[in-house]
């Protein structure tokens, strides 16, 4: 969906993205970590036209989002890690505002925004004006104003900032039922933990580069990782393991393997059985999802041995 | 709910139940009081009270709701949002100026109901239009040029404060002052027709200005249009700013100032070439002190040479370019035009070194604004430069003279009647020094990146 090539951004007094090469597929909750100052926040301002590049672009389902803004932001949306709300406005008023400054027809603007409040849970504030809400509920305002038009692509900077656990929690079952309902999904931010939930694929970012890009969780007929948690060590496991088409990189670890495995439910089935009937066995089998805390920190780490060694 | 989304959002922000009947509220009282005191008479007394207040509510209040429309969207952090959207840079350009200002409008035009209710029974009821017509373009244009000159100040900078606005607010009013102290002196008290001569035609004051005003209100509002485009993201080309500036020299040069039995016997100088000139320096200065500038912008040219992008070349290149290059036309025309030496009253001028000198001059300060932009990285340096510039041209060669230092003074004014070495070899000498130096920061700051 997004596709970014040899992106570079400057600020008058320094450079903040440096060649950057990168991709969003469609369909994905792609989580953008780094830490502070590594350029997310440009690399997203860029990526949704906010931002002019000195060099490089961004295309959007194959349109230069700056040759083309105006077409691109009606598919797209932005949520600002610091934003703003119309306070003296109610809450119908912000999101039938919005409606029509994206062009929805005048027809059907109080249907998308009745659907907008009722996904966001905040169908019975329609009346309250934004001013009065608390900070999470002006959240769920911001993010029904950044749908309210069903955009294909949603960018989210920071979005749980400030945010209570409880919040967090409804934040994370929105992305997935946004990403299920056909939206692909950026969502930048550095606190690991609450992208874990949800996100798909990761893009990492330090110093103005994109030093990794992966996904966390394959979908269809992508490998996906699996973990199998034997009663008992087994001998054979690792030989019965690659000896099957559809298993590949596989880790024996004692009572544990983990492996990457290409197949539907009917294929995990029977390569379970053909373990079982060999004598393996099998405690567990479940989807191992990679740590996205341990993925960070090891390519950040293998980032900075490489810049140590001169790598860079 | 079909129209522009943005004016009908600030509908719902500005007018409420409780501001809707404050308004008439006010003002009925405020008029009444006059009323009263005026022996319960409408006439000129209560129009000119009308008058303030339409002048108190468009103006003064007007120009600072239009100064902050944008600037209240970034600061409230809605700015984005709106860039974002479907909405284009036109139906956003006047949703902004006069959405935001829809308030205003509600009370001004109260104001002038009262107005004319005063004079309707004094004076023809043509005139009262054609004043009604001052006063409304005069309004327009201060809240279009407090917008665009905060919009333009956004293209540099994005937080603002109080002192910004009141400083945009100050620069709507100074552009609309003018225009309407001119155009309400174009019926005299005892209702005689002022005129004035534009390319050597006569035409009555009044309705030339309604005019004038009503085109540059239409040029504020392009202006408006073409830096909403810049915030949407969309290309600007030089052909808008270029078409003003041909527009703005084209009517100075046609407006006469002195009447012809007294020009005549005034130094053969092109009063058209001079006044176009005169415009053209004003406007020189106006750009270079606006628009944005810095390494960013100058490494950005240098790639598009590099990639021989000559149409990314032309529209990224600043207008500060083209407008030197129709400054250094118009000082040729100039010279052209007029006598090389003339006798003003008892002086006599050496009007060519002069003109030439000036030019100079002004080529070191675009070049000083420059210097100081890609010298350093501050939201002040226009501002900076700015005081530099007034201090050259009128505290330091007031005191170098008073010093009996007379001489030092071609330093900062163009001399009038000393010779070729003094008048322009001391412009020529700072030019090379201003444009060595920014040619050494150039080196340092721009071309050294990669």
């Amino acid at each position: 969906m997004i596709d970014i090539q040899d992106l570079v951004f400057e600020y008058p007094t320094k450079r903040a993205l440096f060649d950057v090469n990168c991709t969003v597929r469609t369909g994905s909750i792609t989580a953008l970590v780094g830490p502070n100052g590594a350029g997310k926040t440009t690399l997203i301002r860029c990526i949704v036209g906010l931002h002019a590049p000195f060099s490089g672009r961004v295309l959007f389902g194959g349109i230069d989002v700056h040759e083309h803004p105006r077409d691109c932001h009606r598919r797209m949306a932005y949520l600002s890690d610091f934003f703003g709300v119309y306070d003296q406005l109610s809450v119908r008023q912000c999101l039938t505002y919005t409606a029509r400054a994206y062009d929805v027809a005048p027809g059907a603007v109080e249907t998308v925004v009745e659907a907008a409040a009722a996904r966001l849970g905040i169908a019975d504030r329609l009346h309250e004006k934004a001013g009065a809400l608390s900070r999470g509920l002006r959240q769920r305002l911001a993010i029904a104003q950044a749908i309210v038009h069903e955009p294909e692509f949603l960018v989210l900077d920071e979005p749980a900032s400030g945010l209570d656990p409880e919040a967090r929690h409804s934040l994370s079952a929105l992305l997935t039922g946004l990403r299920e309902a056909g939206m692909t999904l950026l969502v930048s931010s550095h606190i690991l933990a609450e992208l874990e939930g949800y996100c798909t694929d990761m893009i990492i970012m330090r110093d103005g580069r994109v030093i990794d890009q992966r996904p966390l969780a394959a979908d269809g007929a992508a490998a996906r990782r699996l973990r199998l948690d034997l009663a008992r060590p087994s001998a054979r496991l690792a030989t019965l393991l690659e000896a099957r088409e559809e298993v590949s990189q596989v880790t024996v670890d004692g009572t544990a393997a983990i492996f990457l495995f290409q197949g539907d439910a009917a294929a995990q089935a029977d390569l379970l059985r053909a373990l079982i009937e060999a004598g393996v066995e099998v405690a567990a089998a479940r989807d191992d999802r990679e740590n996205l805390q341990d993925a960070y920190i090891a390519e950040i780490h293998r980032y900075e041995t490489g810049r140590a060694g001169g790598g860079r | 709910m079909r129209g522009n989304p943005e004016f009908i959002r600030n509908l719902w922000t500005e007018i409420s139940f409780h501001r809707a009947v404050v308004m008439p509220a006010v003002t009925g009282m405020l008029f009444l009081l006059i009323w009263l005191i005026n022996g319960q008479q409408t006439g000129a007394a209560t129009a000119q009270a009308a008058a303030l207040m339409f002048c108190a509510i468009a103006f003064v209040w007007g120009t600072r709701v239009a100064s902050e429309s944008v600037v209240q969207e970034i600061n409230g952090r809605t700015w984005d949002t709106q860039r974002m959207s479907a909405i284009g840079p036109w139906t956003m350009a006047w949703g902004k100026l006069f959405g935001a200002t829809v308030y205003i409008w509600y009370g001004a035009l109260i104001c002038l109901g009262l107005y004319w209710m005063s004079y309707v029974d004094v004076i023809p009821a043509d005139r009262i239009v054609k004043l009604i017509g001052v006063y409304v373009l005069c309004a327009v244009i201060a809240h279009a040029t407090g917008l665009l000159v905060s919009m333009q100040a956004i293209q540099k900078r994005r937080d603002f404060g109080r002192v910004q606005i009141a400083f945009y607010q100050f620069l709507g009013l100074a552009a609309a002052v003018p225009g309407l102290y001119i155009g309400l002196s174009g019926i005299a008290d005892d209702g005689i027709y002022r005129v004035l001569l534009f390319y050597d035609r006569v035409y009555p004051l009044i309705d030339f200005m309604l005019v004038a005003l009503a085109v540059f209100a239409a040029w504020a509002l392009v202006g408006i249009w073409r830096l909403m485009r810049a915030e949407l993201q969309m290309e600007n080309g030089p052909w808008v700013w270029l078409g003003f500036v041909l527009f703005a020299t084209g009517v100075a040069a046609g407006i006469r100032l002195l009447p012809p039995e007294v020009s005549a016997g005034m130094p053969a100088i092109s009063s058209k070439a001079y006044h176009g000139f005169s415009m053209l320096l004003i406007l020189t200065y106006m750009i270079a002190l606006s628009e944005p500038k810095g390494p960013v912008l100058f490494r950005r040219l240098r790639r598009y040479v590099e990639l021989s992008d000559w149409a990314g070349l032309v529209n990224a290149v600043p207008r500060i370019v083209p407008t030197l290059l129709l400054l250094a036309l118009a000082t040729v025309g100039l010279l052209r035009l007029s006598d090389a030496r003339v006798q003003v009253l008892e002086w006599p001028v050496n009007f060519h070194l002069a003109t030439v000198a000036t030019f100079l001059l002004v080529l070191r300060d675009v070049g000083f604004i420059y210097l100081l932009n890609i010298a350093r990285h501050s939201p002040r340096n226009d501002m900076t430069a700015f005081v530099y510039i007034t201090l050259a041209w009128t505290v330091v060669p007031v005191t170098l003279s008073a010093m009996g230092l007379e001489p030092l003074t071609a330093l900062f004014w163009p001399k009038w009647d000393s010779g070729a070495a003094l008048t322009i070899g001391a412009p020529l000498a700072q030019v090379v020094v201003v444009y060595v130096l920014f040619w050494r920061v150039w080196l340092h700051k721009v071309a050294s990146r990669r």
